[in-house]
């Protein structure tokens, strides 16, 4: 696998390596960038941080549901991956070690959303209230969208109510797996269980989310 | 039959569902899915219920990922930057002796990093309004600042808790059913101290997005003059309470102290935080605060 990866990090230093492409395997510029990280090159850091930004955040998003949740989520697994980066041995994959901070951070402020706001959770289509007033939350005119977009947006959205009604546990499986995409060994290091126990674990909360899906009439047999 | 409706399963059933996982993999043998093929041409439920789970699946790998926000680096950055400078002064103006007993070691942290934190702040170091004394002041304590430095803004404190409350209820109706009225106004939180150089530079940029203040002190006991406890203060206004005290608790080195409010001395390498809602809208006398900071 190759990535080619735009470093804006360096956009500042010098102007001549603007756009500097950096077309290596993954391996090698992982453990690159890693081992300069940990001789302190905060550089270097910025570009882990880019390469797996996207991934942490929606990560964060699906497992927490709300977008401000996951920015700031992801803002602290970079602070704690910086802050404990020296610890990596490379004994596993970087990116599982990083997929673990990052759920471990969710099951956190699951655990804390759980506890305090439970009571608070607002309808996606509840109004907002404003200084003007109350207002709906989708003030999109859907005059001009197509039929079958509105119809794939709106069943994105109901995937994704959906995913938040699911068991913490059954969602972080079909996240990493059907979202995130990642292996099922991967998985299985991720969130520390034998794969059999984590096909099966997947398996139920697939079934689930259909039964989930089919009460919300997204499904159709 | 719908397949969401509730129903026996059969053991057949059963067992054909439990392969639609290896299925879609295409783990199973030709053989294995002319059999599964052969009964859901027979069983309208589990062919049903195989149409839903690929539809499941397929939407799943089909949710478009969102777009990481814009700025999203810089802000990461700006606080590893603040975290590399303060460890660089710290590392420089601090050596730890090895041999310096655990709580000896903690109170010097608290006492420096109060130091560092007023010298180095962009804040004005000066208290605008109610010091910090006066409002650690209490029956039996009394507070000496080790620093004192607040954002200036024109909050003031509510003189009457009912008041407060009418908001927070609203706002934390849980709390409300297991707290008792303090309870309801303040938050403890306990800060492990063996992360407090990066912890406290979060902590301050909180406090002052949220235009709030922040208090950093040591607690002396009156009679004995050893130094009992040390604190932070955080006032937030009452519209960021909730925010802040989320954020609070999300970072790692800091801990909620729901159910030991008061009752169970912080250890020697902690800090406790109290955060305290205050509003803009009304005008306190400080001492109806120290009645809600007062815990000794």
């Amino acid at each position: 696998m190759e990535l080619i990866l735009k470093d804006h990090c360096l956009k500042k230093q010098d102007p001549s390596k603007q756009v500097e492409s950096v077309t290596l395997g993954q391996e090698d510029w992982e453990k690159r960038w890693i081992e300069e990280a940990q001789r302190g090159d905060v550089q270097a850091f910025e570009r882990i941080v880019l390469a797996y930004q996207q991934k942490v955040f929606n990560l964060a998003y699906r497992m927490l549901g709300e977008r401000e949740e996951a920015e700031d989520l992801t803002q602290e697994v970079f602070l704690n991956v910086f802050r404990h980066l020296a610890k990596f041995r490379g004994k596993a994959q970087f990116s599982t070690w990083i997929y673990q901070v990052t759920l471990n951070h969710c099951r956190n402020r699951l655990k804390y959303l759980k506890r305090r706001y439970h009571h608070a959770k607002e309808s996606l289509d509840s109004p907002v209230s404003t200084d003007e007033g109350s207002v709906d939350k989708d003030l999109r005119d859907p005059g001009d969208i197509p039929e079958e977009v509105l119809f794939k947006q709106e069943v994105q959205l109901l995937v994704h109510r959906a995913l938040g009604m699911l068991r913490k546990d059954y969602r972080e499986v079909v996240v990493l797996r059907d979202i995130q995409g990642l292996s099922y060994q991967e998985i299985a290091r991720v969130v520390g269980l034998p794969e059999g126990t984590l096909k099966s674990r997947l398996h139920r909360a697939r079934m689930e989310l259909k039964e989930i899906l089919e009460r919300m009439g997204v499904t159709r047999g | 039959m719908k397949t969401g409706q509730t129903r026996e399963i059969h053991p057949k059933c059963e067992t054909v569902q439990h392969l639609f996982l290896p299925w879609l993999d295409g783990e199973l043998s030709p053989h294995v899915v002319s059999d599964l093929e052969a009964h859901l041409d027979t069983c309208a439920f589990c062919a049903e219920a195989w149409v839903k789970y690929r539809q499941t699946v397929r939407y799943l790998s089909e949710l478009e990922p969102l777009e990481v926000p814009e700025g999203l680096l810089d802000r990461i950055r700006a606080r590893i930057h603040r975290r590399s400078l303060w460890r660089r002064l710290a590392e420089g103006l601090l050596p730890a002796p090895r041999w310096v007993p655990l709580s000896i070691a903690a109170s010097l942290c608290v006492v420096v990093v109060g130091f560092f934190i007023a010298r180095w702040s962009p804040w004005s170091p000066e208290p605008h309004g109610l010091s910090p004394e006066t409002l650690l002041s209490t029956k039996g304590i009394e507070a000496f600042p080790v620093a004192a430095y607040e954002i200036p803004n024109d909050q003031r404190i509510l003189p009457d808790a009912e008041e407060l409350m009418r908001p927070l209820r609203a706002l934390e109706a849980d709390l409300e059913r297991r707290f008792t009225r303090r309870a309801t106004l303040q938050d403890d939180l306990v800060l492990n101290l063996a992360g407090s150089e990066d912890v406290f530079n979060r902590i301050q940029e909180l406090v002052r997005e949220a235009r709030g203040r922040m208090f950093l002190m040591g607690i002396r006991h009156r009679k004995t003059g050893r130094v009992v406890r040390s604190r932070m203060v955080i006032q937030i206004p009452l519209e960021r309470y909730r925010e802040v005290l989320q954020r609070l608790e999300g970072m790692a080195e800091v801990s909620h102290l729901f159910l030991e409010r008061d009752s169970v001395p912080v250890p020697p390498d902690r800090l406790r935080i109290r955060l305290i809602a205050v509003s803009s809208l009304e005008e306190t006398p400080p001492e109806e605060t120290l009645q809600m900071v007062s815990t000794d």
